[in-house]
């Protein structure tokens, strides 16, 4: 019985358009940013704080990612930047081909910075490079401390990880030093950013980081 | 959740491939999948028995491997496997380390005449 050789591996074809991304993003001067994180942990108010911090610098556009509404878009386009939303009607998350087909109707050109809202989800997300520059997490202190260990391989490959609602931390178990500490374990390069997208504490520090990350990249 | 994606794009790969080499029935099909793709073996198993309609996979039978997660240390360049998610050196317990492989997902071979 014949046996074949194949060697071809199941995400290929994602791969090979999140290549086509990196060099559209890369022709155009923008520097992308994959945002992800579970359904409430507050992805699409940190980005709303961080837009307004880095509206007046910076040129920003964001593509959408949900299942079914629209809500989350109607909230970033008060913030008067360019949004584009795509619904992947059931699908768990955004794949490369989607997002270039999202972003050809954007005016990439004149964007800086844009950001892809992934859809909620922990799993797959991490598995499906969209040719993006950098990838930030979000999570929350009332999602407790097993998330890291839960969830290893969207935390290994997070540049960044926001601990969101820390305004809510002593209402909680979450212990920040455990969370740190297990990080380091998982992904020691991971930069962690307590914030809250209520109190707006912490986003300055995310602001800074992102501004310094492009400006870098720029040269 | 996205593994029948995954499943869906493992029987167009080789759907096309036992085309163009004549094959109009498969046997097996040995697939590896690292613990550290992302994607479920159990979920995998489960795509792909909704797909067992399709004459070509009749009877064929899926081989999943799983192959362990390597590092590399990248202050005392060794290599060793990662138990449990720990990303620390197993020799001189830095944090500072590389995958080098257990991310793999990939068709390896298969059988049919």
């Amino acid at each position: 019985m014949p046996k074949i050789d194949l060697v071809a591996g199941l995400l290929d074809a994602n791969e090979m358009l999140a290549e086509q991304n990196r060099t559209l993003f890369k022709q155009s001067k923008v520097f992308t940013v994959n945002l992800m994180g579970v359904p409430g942990t507050g992805k699409t108010s940190i980005l709303e704080k961080i837009i307004s911090s880095l509206k007046d610098k910076l040129l920003i556009g964001v593509v959408e990612g949900d299942l079914y509404t629209t809500t989350d878009a109607e909230r970033i386009e008060k913030l008067d930047v360019p949004t584009v939303q795509i619904n992947t009607k059931g699908e768990c998350h955004l794949d490369a081909g989607t997002v270039r087909k999202a972003c050809l109707d954007l005016p990439l050109h004149q964007i800086d910075l844009l950001f892809i809202e992934n859809i909620g989800n922990l799993v797959c997300p991490a598995e499906f490079d969209l040719g993006e520059n950098a990838r930030l997490m979000v999570i929350s202190v009332t999602e407790g401390n097993d998330k890291p260990w839960k969830y290893p391989l969207m935390f290994r490959r997070a540049d960044a990880i926001i601990v969101n609602k820390t305004d809510l931390i002593n209402y909680t178990d979450f212990d920040l030093k455990q969370f740190t500490e297990d990080m380091t374990n998982i992904n020691q390069a991971a930069k962690i950013f307590p914030a809250s997208a209520t109190t707006s504490s912490g986003i300055s520090d995310i602001a800074d980081w992102l501004y310094k990350k492009i400006k870098k990249q720029a040269k | 959740m996205h593994e029948l994606t995954l499943v869906q794009s493992m029987i167009t790969k080789i759907s096309e491939s036992a085309a163009i080499q004549g094959i109009q029935h498969i046997s097996r099909i040995n697939l590896v999948n690292g613990k550290f793709s992302g994607a479920n073996t159990e979920a995998l198993l489960l795509a792909f028995s909704l797909f067992k309609d399709i004459p070509l996979f009749k009877n064929a039978a899926l081989e999943i491997e799983e192959p362990e997660i390597i590092a590399m240390c990248n202050s005392c360049h060794k290599e060793f496997i990662v138990e449990a998610y720990l990303f620390r050196c197993a020799y001189c317990s830095q944090n500072n380390v590389k995958i080098a492989s257990g991310q793999e997902l990939y068709i390896n071979y298969y059988e049919g005449e």
